[in-house]
């Protein structure tokens, strides 16, 4: 499957003549302040603008609780539809993807409570697992198994909120206050923290493997 | 400098780092190789947390197109999104004692200006678009400056200049519109629907942007009219009675049927229709929202043709003849096998 582009969107016809004027790239060089706030004062194109924006970054972080695609299509639905519900009554934003996050955490956390269904296999999300491919050739097949083993042992050894921390903070480049909030940590430090002792693991694990590799292909 | 004191988890962590390793970015990436050619010491650790960086990889699903595009088609189909609930004019919202000292300062600056210059033509960038749109459940009539009369149908708008008639006569259309075009051999009438163009003298044709199929398709009833392809050039003469679909770079000519033109005249027709045919039409004429329970089996189709009819009046006949029952509340009715 290709990834959806939003321009070639079928719906992008409509969206040309927008009933308030502004045209969808107006938006591009808005900071996430400014566009929160046209689209709560009412512009259709904003609301547009910002679907078409992070439609796809919501889709793989829902991805990371919930396998199933009707799932997580009827997450994203509801998030936009409490948004338009909620426009008049929403708080003020700097960060447009935080905000979405955090919504969209919740709704899907709150769906497996009702539920009552914590790991049923089918649907069970990614869970933040992350893998560590080399591209690199590599000549000797049995090297090639030891390092996949020790990448491997390496990366289980993280605990979920570690592998989580790493999404956020290196593929969605949340800050740390933001992470924080998602994590449900009071202080911004405590992430930091998490990062790191993350880090630290990692390396501990890792770098003699990464730094074998540097030496045989120079 | 802090870089030749850092371990691995270091650079792992810093910002720039990584914006350097990931994004290329040249800043970065100006200021990092000439640290690294300047400190070979730390320059082993720095290495090794790039490969590290480079190696890691997410897992997760990706979202279809098509995903994409019917979450936001069942959003727009929703009575929160109805059009009336955007009312976003402009940047700023100004208070209306400032609107009105600011209208009592235009207009008596423009009288000025107009005692002053007389009728001297407007410049070209104070051209002012005027647009004209149905939500679901709304079709209107329209009459153009030149006589032309427009049928806009529901879920659709037109926009077009306020210079519209005096040198030229061109609309951009999302949706559908049937166009009765008033004849004027020195301008001819053009639609606009994203790369195709439809362009007519004095003629009588229907412009469908058709969102299942992602075609536009033009029917023309009486006259002449040229479709073509902005990009490809590509064009095609139509006859009356004929029409063409303009899919994927392509022009299909065949003839129309009633049923391409019966909207405009308050007739909905079914031709063995699916159930979701018979669900999106009607909530698109009506603007109502139909929910399903228990859905009708593959095989379903349904013929029929009405003319000016309620909502109600379909409902009921369809229920006696498909045998569902159905439940209303207003905008929101439940059919159920």
């Amino acid at each position: 499957m290709t990834n959806p582009n939003p321009e070639a969107s079928i719906l992008s016809t409509i969206q040309e003549s927008a009933f308030d004027g502004n045209k969808e790239s107006d938006f591009v060089n808005k900071t996430d302040k400014e566009i929160w706030k046209a689209f709560k004062s009412g512009s259709e194109v904003a609301f547009i603008y910002i679907y078409r924006t992070y439609f796809n970054t919501l889709y793989r972080y829902a991805s990371q609780f919930c396998r199933d695609r009707d799932t997580i299509k009827d997450a994203i639905q509801d998030l936009f539809i409490e948004l338009l519900n909620k426009r008049n009554k929403l708080s003020d934003t700097t960060s447009i993807k935080f905000y979405l996050f955090k919504s969209i955490k919740i709704n899907l956390i709150s769906k497996f409570k009702v539920r009552k269904i914590d790991y049923y296999s089918e649907i069970k999300g990614f869970d933040f697992g992350f893998s560590m491919s080399v591209e690199e050739v590599i000549i000797n097949q049995q090297l090639d198994e030891d390092k996949k083993k020790r990448i491997a042992d390496a990366l289980q050894k993280l605990r979920r909120k570690q592998r989580e921390i790493i999404y956020y903070y290196y593929f969605e480049n949340l800050t740390f206050p933001e992470i924080a909030s998602l994590l449900n940590f009071s202080n911004p430090k405590s992430a930091q923290n998490l990062l790191y002792s993350a880090l630290t693991l990692l390396k501990e694990n890792l770098a003699i493997t990464f730094l074998l590799l540097r030496f045989i292909f120079r | 400098m802090k870089y030749n004191q850092y371990d691995i988890e270091d650079f792992l962590a810093d910002k720039d780092f990584i914006s350097w390793i990931k994004e290329g970015d040249k800043e970065q990436s100006y200021f990092f190789s000439n640290w690294l050619d300047t400190n070979p010491d730390n320059k082993a650790k720095a290495l090794i947390a790039r490969e590290m960086l480079l190696a890691i990889k997410t897992e997760h699903l990706e979202a279809t197109q098509q995903e994409f595009d019917e979450v936001l088609e069942s959003l727009m189909k929703r009575k929160e999104y109805k059009v009336k609930h955007w009312d976003y004019r402009g940047n700023n919202p100004v208070i209306w004692w400032r609107w009105a000292a600011i209208i009592a300062f235009v207009f008596s600056l423009s009288f000025a200006l107009y005692w002053v210059d007389g009728n001297k033509p407007k410049a070209e960038d104070q051209i002012a678009y005027i647009t004209k749109g149905n939500e679901a459940g709304k079709r209107s009539q329209i009459m153009l400056p030149d006589g032309t009369k427009v049928f806009l149908n529901a879920c659709s708008n037109i926009k077009y200049s306020d210079h519209y008639g005096h040198k030229e006569r061109e609309i951009e259309l999302s949706g559908e519109a049937f166009f009765d075009v008033a004849e004027n051999k020195a301008s001819p009438f053009i639609v606009r629907t994203g790369d195709i163009y439809t362009r007519a003298l004095g003629t009588s044709f229907n412009v469908h942007v058709d969102g299942q199929q992602e075609g536009i398709i033009v029917s023309l009833v009486s006259g002449s009219v040229e479709v073509g392809h902005i990009n490809t050039r590509q064009k095609v003469q139509l006859k009356a009675g004929e029409k063409v679909n303009a899919i994927d770079e392509g022009l299909n000519k065949s003839h129309y049927a009633y049923k391409d033109i019966a909207w405009k005249d308050g007739v909905i027709v079914f031709e063995k229709a699916s159930f979701s045919e018979v669900q999106q039409t009607l909530e698109k004429w009506y603007g109502v929202t139909i929910e399903v329970i228990n859905s009708p089996g593959e095989g379903w189709q349904y013929s029929g043709m009405f003319k000016n009819s309620s909502l109600q009046l379909i409902i009921e006949r369809m229920s006696f003849t498909e045998r569902f029952n159905y439940e209303r509340k207003e905008d929101f009715i439940t059919i159920t096998f």
